[in-house]
């Protein structure tokens, strides 16, 4: 069975925030810190469900990984999902900065709205 | 709860709000996440911000969406559904929505079903209850109940038997383990200390009484030999005189209760259930011992013998066994046994009573309602089919194999019958409500308006049998005709079916016909047993038993001095003409004697009655020879009824000859007047010989009734009437106050009850043929509409087309009248003992029968018919072409 080429795969927006917080994050990154990171950066208030259904897309189209983690009494004794970036995403985020920096090249003085 | 982990915890609500709408895989992680940020931010931003928050995530994620990836989802586990539908869920499903989109139909199919399930429930509760229901004695099987037998007009009748006659063969028979008698005389007991004074219903019986039934005591012992032998004063009280009298005392084996004055000892306590086929009213039993003079007693008739045959001992040979030993009785005391043989009944086979062949006929009327309510249903499920023939075409063509689309119409089916059970259900409980208030005391156990497991499978396996008629054939067919009809134009309608649908027709009304013929028979002849004259006059007539305690009435002139005392207080309230006490009050519990005429052989069995003067005014019984009794008569003489003096006497004047009263040694009475003949037993049983004697001659003195002639309607005087004996003795009871009316009516409660049944299936399968008559022209007719229109407009009057169908009509209704007036007439020796003065057979019964259905039948048909005239052509034309 042939996986599509992450390289080639269209992300959508939030997909691309979210792989870029993986980045950041770190092999330990779940709901909660991802949201917080985009939000913290972007200004956007996020729903915390909005962040799961993204994830569940990286996973299906072979970005992610996720794994459960054990029960935390801080969560009300809930498990944390503990999302990791996989090789086949970190092309695909590098690939979207790729197209994303050829088309803006030369435009950034037009671009930065500050 | 730590208080300080409480204050960080989300708002429950919120996290419910959250998590409603969260898919199941998902949800623990998000909550999860928005509680761990919930405390976070409590900490950093404060509570309220938090609050503020996490009320928002919890709308939003309320609100959102949570789409699923339509990625190659590689689960490590198959997805885990809380709940996966069968495929046979699928299609209830389909059928309660089908249902719901045609409420009409669904709503006449239900509800024919329910009638007839319901009609079927109820006669199975009764007959269960009253027949079939398992009696509560080991190996009931072997429990015969004993009987005198003679042979009168060429019939045997059955009759108690006399003590002599019980002891002898109880001695000379070897087919029984325990061979018990009890006296079926009613007999009472005063129970006093315990609470109120009340009368309790007593029964005496033999040693081996309680072997006999084999039942064991609820608490204590049942009586034995040494109780009645050594008179020990011991009593055995059933259940429900334990636990209404003495709080289901634990300890009441040992206490000492007074029974009309005299003290006995409680030794058990019997459970309900044992009281079944061994006394059913009776409150306590008490030992009977059979002293010689009674023992040689052949000639009175009082005792009720019940039996447990030996194992291995069949019935007939039982019989043979008692019938020699009646044999040797007959030849030994010719005066009085001459004619008197013995036969067993089994307990099981006896129990219902006259009841039981009446169970026969309603179980046979419901069970015509059934076949109705299904050919009804039947003639629906076709109709349906052919107006779903497109859909089953479209899904036949769409891959549905033939078998899918019949397990489907089947379940349909299922769905509809299920619902007609319960609703089924529900109508045998509302049947038997109504019911219950005319029901004869023997039913009314079997008549309450709860529901009993054995009524519930009784209907469900009804909503089986009726989904085999109703169903099967008309699910075959219609998918068989699936593929057929998809781009066929109906035009004058599927003859097939339309031929089908009208046998079953022709079928439901011959059974309908059956039915009111049957009901026209019962009505008229409840009508003529209303109108018999039973020989005295029950209207204005109370009367109430009054008993007399051995311990303060020791002797019959105490007794005497009693009844004279109450009659006296009664006669001065104003309102009664007339008070009298009688031994027997008319259709109370008769036993017979046998009486001999002086210098004749030929006993003659007769109702003896013992009366004080005046009874024969109070009960408006005419004198028609000699004189009445006065109050001072000199030595013993007794009045004969007009049978009693011609069967003893022929023609020839009876006054001033003697009798023997039991035997030809016996004492003999002289014959002062004779009176007219009255009903004794039922209304229906004619008349039989009695032999009046009076209180105040009579050497002995039975117990009593007290009989009252009122002029104002008898129930105003009740209250007094207690007053007035109350005056006389404060411990007296007056029990079994009723109207001679009452009495007479309860008579006929149990051909009331029948007819009821009867006649409300009557009623059932007359409106469940006129909308199955409507229904099928209603169908045939929209399924014609083509043909009408192009009759019309080719210049047929309206009239000939209505014609055109009310001919198939009068086929079917002639048709449908004949097969069931054959059908009533081949049955009616079924109906033959439950007419009275009336022949089953009756041609004005079935003439009227057939004209109230086929009216009925014609309208039905009619009515939709009419509408086969108002086809508009052009539009049919249009529609068709």
């Amino acid at each position: 069975m042939s996986r599509p080429d992450s390289a080639t795969l269209s992300l959508g927006d939030f997909e691309q925030l979210v792989l870029i917080a993986l980045l950041r994050l770190g092999p330990d990154a779940y709901g909660a810190t991802i949201r917080r990171e985009i939000e913290h950066r972007t200004g956007r208030d996020l729903a915390m469900s909005a962040v799961y259904v993204t994830i569940d897309r990286l996973e299906a189209k072979g970005l992610v990984r996720t794994r459960i983690g054990d029960p935390i009494a801080e969560r009300g004794g809930r498990r944390r999902k503990h999302v990791t970036l996989l090789p086949a995403g970190r092309r695909a985020v590098n690939a979207a900065y790729r197209r994303f920096k050829a088309m803006v090249e030369g435009l950034e003085h037009r671009l930065d709205p500050a | 709860m730590n208080a300080r982990h409480a204050g960080h915890d989300p708002p429950r609500w919120a996290t419910r709000l959250a998590g409603f709408r969260l898919p199941a895989d998902r949800r623990e992680f998000v909550l999860g996440d928005l509680t761990e940020e919930f405390k976070e931010r409590s900490t950093s931003r404060g509570r309220s911000e938090a609050t503020r928050w996490y009320w928002r995530q919890a709308w939003r994620t309320a609100l959102a969406r949570h789409p699923r990836p339509l990625g190659p989802l590689a689960p490590a586990t198959p997805p885990r559904r809380p709940f996966a539908m069968p495929p046979i869920l699928y299609d209830v499903r389909y059928a309660l929505r089908g249902l719901k989109q045609q409420p009409g139909f669904a709503a006449a199919a239900v509800l024919t079903l329910a009638l007839g399930i319901g009609a079927n429930a109820a006669v199975f509760r009764v007959a269960w209850q009253v027949i079939l229901k398992p009696l509560p004695y080991p190996e009931p099987h072997r429990l015969v109940r004993v009987w005198e037998a003679y042979t009168r007009n060429g019939r045997q009748v059955t009759n108690v038997v006399a003590p002599g006659n019980f002891v002898d063969w109880r001695g000379a028979t070897h087919s029984f383990d325990g061979f018990a008698a009890y006296n079926a005389l009613r007999s009472t007991g005063d129970l006093t200390g315990v609470g109120d004074p009340a009368q309790l219903e007593v029964r005496t019986v033999t040693a081996d009484y309680f072997a006999v039934f084999g039942a064991a005591p609820l608490l204590g012992r049942t009586l034995g030999a040494a109780d009645a032998a050594a008179d020990l004063g011991t009593v055995v009280l059933s259940e429900s005189l334990w636990r209404q009298r003495f709080g289901a005392d634990l300890h009441i084996v040992g206490r000492t209760i007074w029974l009309s004055g005299g003290s006995y000892t409680v030794v058990g306590v019997m459970p309900a259930a044992f009281g079944v086929a061994a006394g059913p009213t009776t409150e306590a039993w008490l030992p009977l011992a059979i002293g010689p003079a009674e023992a040689a007693n052949h000639g009175a008739h009082y005792f009720g013998v019940v039996a447990r045959l030996k194992r291995g001992v069949t019935l007939d040979q039982a019989i043979a066994d008692v019938t020699a030993a009646a044999a040797r009785d007959s030849l030994e005391f010719p005066a009085s046994n001459k004619e008197t043989s013995a036969t067993l009944v089994p307990i099981e086979a006896e129990r219902g009573g006259t009841l039981r062949s009446a169970m026969v006929l309603l179980a046979a009327a419901a069970g015509f309602v059934l076949l109705i309510a299904c050919a009804n249903l039947a003639s629906l499920q076709l109709a349906r089919g052919l107006t779903r023939a497109r859909e089953f075409g479209i899904r036949a063509a769409l891959g549905a194999s033939h078998s899918r689309l019949i397990v489907q119409l089947l379940v349909e089916s299922l769905v509809i019958a299920a619902l007609g059970a319960a609703a089924g259900v529900a109508a045998s409980s509302w049947i038997l409500g109504v019911l219950g208030h005319v029901a004869p005391q023997s039913l009314r156990a079997g008549t309450g308006a709860g529901i009993d497991g054995a009524t519930l499978a009784c209907a469900v396996g009804l909503a089986f049998v009726s989904l085999l008629l109703f169903a099967l054939a008309p699910a075959w067919r219609a998918a068989k005709a699936g593929g057929r009809f998809t781009t066929q134009r109906l035009t004058t309608g599927d003859r097939r079916a339309a031929g089908a649908r009208l046998a079953l027709v022709v079928g439901q009304l011959g059974l309908a016909v059956m039915l009111l013929v049957s009901a026209t028979l019962l009505v008229t002849s409840l009508a003529r047993v209303i109108r018999v004259d039973p020989g005295f006059d029950p209207s204005g007539l109370f009367t109430f038993d009054v008993s007399q305690p051995g311990t303060r009435y020791p002797n019959v002139a105490a007794r005497r001095q009693l009844f004279a005392t109450v009659l006296r207080e009664i006669s001065a309230l104003s309102g009664v003409s007339a008070a009298c006490g009688i031994s027997t009050v008319p259709f109370d519990q008769n036993f017979n004697m046998t009486y001999i005429p002086e210098g004749q052989t030929a006993p003659i069995s007769a109702y003896p009655r013992t009366v004080t003067s005046g009874c024969f005014d109070a009960l408006r019984v005419h004198l028609l020879a000699g004189r009445l009794f006065t109050d001072h008569e000199a030595t013993r003489v007794g009045i004969v009824t007009k049978q009693f003096a011609r069967s003893a006497w022929g023609d020839a004047s009876p006054i001033g000859r003697r009798v023997h009263v039991g035997v030809t040694s016996g004492d003999l009475v002289e014959i002062i007047g004779v009176v007219g003949d009255s009903l004794q037993t039922s209304l229906e049983a004619g008349v039989y010989p009695q032999f009046f004697e009076t209180a105040s001659t009579a050497n002995t003195f039975p117990l009593m009734s007290v009989l009252v002639r009122s002029t104002v309607p008898p129930t105003l005087l009740f209250s007094g009437v207690r007053a007035a004996v109350r005056r006389v003795d404060s411990d007296q009871t007056v029990a079994r106050l009723r109207t001679l009316e009452d009495v007479v009516g309860s008579s006929v409660s149990e051909r009331r009850f029948d007819l009821g049944l009867f006649g409300g299936f009557a009623i059932i399968a007359l409106l469940l043929s006129a909308v199955g008559i409507y229904g099928l022209f209603a169908h045939l007719i929209a399924e014609r509409r083509s043909e009408m229109g192009i009759r019309l407009a080719l210049g047929a009057r309206p009239s000939a087309v209505v014609g055109l169908m009310l001919r198939r009509a009068w086929i079917a209704t002639g048709l449908g009248l004949a097969t069931g007036l054959v059908g009533a007439y081949a049955t009616s020796g079924v109906l033959r003992r439950f007419t009275f003065q009336l022949s089953p057979t009756d041609p004005g019964i079935y003439a009227g029968a057939a004209a109230v259905l086929g009216t009925v039948a014609i309208i039905a048909a009619w009515i939709p018919s009419r509408r086969a005239a108002r086809v508009d052509p052009a539009g049919t034309l249009r529609d068709t072409l």
